[in-house]
């Protein structure tokens, strides 16, 4: 079996009301398909990234080998490495998940057989929500939304934060007021203090029982966030914009957080499998960022599937519930929730095990670059 | 493609037979009792299940290296392709060998070399590796003082066993560099020994690893700054794992006259044996002697 093709498809949904972050607000939603075509009829899409100039200007790295030399492609579509340094940073990862879509349909087994032991047939997901609207009253708007979603069944929540220590600490005290004791509460900065902003923000959020706080400093300040290890009790969470290779050494090698979360569209499949063995080995949680289509979400439970619980605390990934007109539209399956357990399915047909409609794709493309 | 059967003949040799027709040769130990207890763990699975396999085997307190290097014969097999190109990037198509000798005036043709112990350790333009352990640090100290003008490429398993102590003083204290050998546990080797740097080198039996095992040491090696060096009995299918494995090992640096990857044998493989181009490991077909040794599944 060969490669024949690569298409990139850019997709673009707009939002019904416009939400915020600590860094901006979004009005619209977008995605990177990458779908790969094979000349025995098989195709396998991922949700990320492609391989950007590399491909472009070496379609022959891809075009013609065969899907099975997945690991192979994946190191040989990583960027040229700076003057004086060893090897550039992966930049095929969405492109790596549609060759394992594309192997696992090959051989008629789901993708959670081939990467590794499988250990759990149904992983945790935690709901991330609670981003910021309009509202004249953030806490009071907050707190009816994280109880909207503690009605639909789910066991742990994830806020932002971000916008300033006396408004966090006032929007988190409301929702923890609103959801109860019981409910598990996450926090994410997406990187808006320095280190001694955050060490005293978190001394305050120690009392609001929080399972995590991702985000809370620059991803890249690793003496901030030995700070914060050191002082604060709250398990600090990071990783999501970063390569394998960064986090296995940054984070995980000496253990500066306790949960690290890198997305499927950056690390792809054979990246992800990389860092689950040294992860499992460090004691180290690992729960993926999520926010992509359900083809992300897919690949994300295959992949987690093979990790193992770490002090108890089960496989667990984000499972994104804020608005998108794209994420669930591309796929013919749904990916739900059971609230009777909180649990998510892996999905156990061939390959990623979902299918993608092709109208739909077409319906939010805004862009379309093939090679082959 | 599912697996039938698995037959171990003597000395070593892993035979494990597909419903495809296909048959993938491994070699090294095979974890026989856990079979016979779960056979389930890789009768009626795919070859392609080789990491799964690898990982269940290794969490049963079972050895997993002469099945996996079948598993990867069949995947090759099935898709006519040579195992390096399916295991990973293959880096290079050929591999210095680096026999394991006694004294220093055999393998005078090759360029590198292991001493199996210390004597005259200083040959021009040859790489001289020395596995040797040591009663303890204390005396791997005093050889290893004397060794030092030698320029040795490595010191393999300078102290006994699982010591990451005693190699921390060992590195503290010679200019040597220092490999870790096959008898540190898989995981044991990554956690105390490669990511934290410990070691300059490791050295890896394929016959005891896998292709499966090497493949994650590969990465990890590389993103520690450890070089890794895969060893072999010297036997055809052991010499054809090792050369895979090392195929796909990353270069140590950029630098036009980089340190060599190589590959340690306890045979005598010629200085630079190309690395199998044949489907599978690319071992020309195995006919075991005798009797198999212990079968597990096949027709009843």
């Amino acid at each position: 079996m060969k490669i024949t093709r690569v298409r990139i498809h850019k997709l673009a949904g707009k939002l019904k009301d416009r939400f915020g972050w600590s860094l901006n607000w979004a009005d619209t939603r977008t995605a990177t398909l990458v779908e790969v075509n094979t000349d025995e009829g098989i195709t396998g899409w991922g949700d990320g990234s492609f391989g950007g100039e590399r491909l472009l200007s070496h379609p022959e790295l891809v075009i013609g080998r065969s899907p099975f030399e997945v690991e192979a492609i994946f190191d040989d579509l990583r960027a040229p490495a700076a003057t004086q340094f060893d090897r550039g940073e992966p930049t095929s990862a969405g492109l790596d998940v549609a060759l394992w879509d594309i192997v696992g349909r090959a051989l008629g087994k789901p993708v959670s057989a081939l990467l590794g032991r499988q250990i759990s047939t149904r992983v945790h997901p935690y709901c991330t929500c609670m981003y910021r609207k309009d509202w004249p009253d953030p806490a009071a708007g907050l707190a009816e939304e994280a109880r909207e979603w503690v009605a639909k069944g789910h066991r742990i929540l994830k806020m932002k934060v971000g916008y300033g220590p006396e408004m966090d600490v006032e929007v988190v005290r409301a929702v923890r007021e609103a959801i109860g004791p019981d409910i598990g509460l996450a926090v994410d900065a997406n990187c808006a203090y320095d280190d001694g902003t955050a060490v005293a923000l978190g001394r305050e959020f120690e009392r609001l029982n929080l399972l995590w706080w991702e985000e809370p400093i620059w991803a890249d300040d690793l003496n901030g966030y030995d700070r914060l290890r050191r002082m604060l009790r709250i398990p600090l969470a990071s990783g999501e914009t970063m390569s394998a290779d960064w986090i296995l050494r940054n984070y995980v090698q000496p253990r500066r957080v306790q949960i690290i979360q890198p997305d499927l569209d950056t690390v792809g499949l054979t990246g992800g499998r990389r860092l689950s063995y040294l992860c499992a080995l460090n004691g180290i949680r690992l729960m993926p960022h999520n926010w992509g289509t359900h083809i992300r979400t897919a690949g994300e439970l295959h992949w987690i599937s093979s990790f193992p619980d770490v002090d108890s605390w089960p496989a667990m990934f984000e499972f994104d519930q804020t608005e998108s007109p794209i994420r669930e539209a591309v796929i013919r399956q749904k990916i739900e929730m059971d609230p009777r357990d909180g649990t998510i399915e892996v999905p156990t047909g061939p390959g990623l095990g979902v299918d993608v409609i092709p109208e739909a794709v077409e319906q939010f493309r805004t862009e379309l670059i093939t090679v082959g | 493609m599912k697996i039938t059967e698995i037959s171990v003949f003597a000395p070593n040799l892993v035979e494990v037979r597909t419903d495809a027709g296909l048959i993938g040769y491994g070699e090294g130990m095979l974890c026989e009792e856990t079979l016979r207890q779960r056979p389930g763990l890789v009768i009626g699975r795919s070859p392609f299940e080789a990491e799964a396999i690898f990982e269940e085997l290794s969490a049963n307190g079972a050895s997993p290296g002469g099945l996996d290097l079948a598993l990867w014969d069949l995947m090759g097999k099935s898709l006519g392709k040579p195992v390096c190109q399916i295991l990973g990037k293959p880096y290079r198509d050929q591999v210095l060998a680096c026999p394991s000798v006694c004294g220093i005036a055999q393998a005078s043709e090759h360029r590198a070399i292991r001493l199996e112990a210390p004597g005259q350790l200083r040959r021009s333009h040859t790489r001289v590796g020395l596995k040797f352990t040591a009663r303890d640090a204390e005396e791997a100290l005093a050889i290893g003082e004397r060794c030092e003008d030698a320029c040795l490429e490595f010191w393999e398993s300078p102290i006994p066993g699982d010591d990451p102590e005693g190699y921390a003083r060992l590195k503290s204290e010679l200019r040597i560099p220092l490999a870790a050998g096959p008898l540190v546990p898989l995981d044991t080797l990554v956690k105390d020994y490669i990511q934290t740097e410990l070691v300059d080198m490791v050295v890896q039996d394929v016959a005891v690893c896998g292709l499966t095992g090497l493949r994650k040491l590969s990465y990890l090696c590389w993103l520690f700054h450890v070089r890794l060096t895969p060893c072999c009995a010297g036997t055809p299918t052991g010499t054809a794992a090792a050369l895979h494995a090392a195929a796909v090992i990353p270069p140590v640096s950029n630098a036009i006259n980089t340190p060599p990857v190589f590959f340690i044998s306890g045979g005598m493989p010629e200085v630079e044996p190309a690395v199998p181009s044949c489907p599978g490991l690319g071992v020309e077909a195995q006919s075991p002697c005798g009797e198999p040794l212990f079968t597990l599944g096949g027709e009843k």
